[in-house]
């Protein structure tokens, strides 16, 4: 079979900021909450929305996210992107994490335990 | 920014490139249970130049041959009966195909004219990538 999509070979990882809700609708995974105002961030799941490049414009994209691979179809460039990602926690997430932990000796304990 | 369901995934090229990529999360299409039984049967998929036809077992186990001399076999698996993924895995062959290789990717269904009647997938390995919309037969 030949391509369908131009693939943009040289697509190699995204790193992705999510915002609240586990990363997306409860995380797709349950978003599970380690804490109250703390959620867990995942990716996982079936996002849609637009690809923005610097003078070239938007494209409606479809991704698809699964434990840390991820394909996105960017139909109207015919461009197609399948690679690895990382999720960059917001600062106020890291801060709100760094808090609980001081206050919480035994959500420290289970902080090192898990790490 | 919304309180949930939004990302910002930034994708940074070896040439360079950056792309900003904002999502919003598709809870229906995803938050559902597929099974392989979904999956069974013969599908197709057609652009300029190719065609290609797919025939899924209700094991997960497929085959794939396209217009250009290319076949596909492999296996798909659901990582997780509640939620719309599929994991792939594959080895496209052929004495005049120039894309030889093992592949891995994954795949959605979709709903278009009926439920479960669309596939959308994408696979890649170090040296080439496809996308496909393949459409039940």
């Amino acid at each position: 079979m030949t391509i369908i999509f131009r693939f943009t070979i040289y697509i190699l990882m995204a790193t992705l900021v999510a915002c609240g809700g586990g990363g997306g609708g409860g995380g797709g995974g349950g978003g599970s909450v380690t804490s109250p105002g703390v959620q867990s961030q995942n990716a996982n799941g079936i996002w849609t929305g637009m690809t923005s490049v610097a003078g070239s414009g938007y494209s409606e994209t479809l991704a698809f996210f699964n434990d840390g691979e991820f394909v996105a179809i960017n139909a109207y460039w015919d461009e197609f992107y399948q690679g690895n990602y990382t999720i960059m926690v917001p600062p106020s997430v890291q801060q709100a994490l760094r808090h609980m932990l001081l206050m919480d000796p035994m959500k420290q304990m289970e902080a090192l335990r898990a790490s | 920014m919304s309180s949930e369901g939004t990302l910002r995934a930034t994708v940074e090229g070896s040439l360079g490139t950056t792309l900003d990529v904002d999502l919003v999360y598709e809870t229906a299409a995803y938050e559902r249970s597929i099974s392989l039984a979904d999956l069974a049967g013969s599908w197709s998929g057609s652009v300029s130049g190719l065609s290609f036809a797919i025939i899924i077992s209700p094991s997960g186990s497929f085959a794939a041959s396209g217009s250009d001399g290319c076949s596909v076999a492999g296996e798909l698996t659901i990582p997780q009966l509640d939620r719309n993924m599929i994991k792939g895995d594959l080895t496209i062959s052929g004495f005049n195909c120039s894309v030889n290789g093992t592949y891995r990717g994954l795949a959605i269904l979709a709903n278009n004219l009926q439920a479960n009647d669309t596939l959308f997938i994408g696979y890649s390995n170090n040296n080439y990538g496809f996308a496909y919309q393949a459409d039940r037969n």
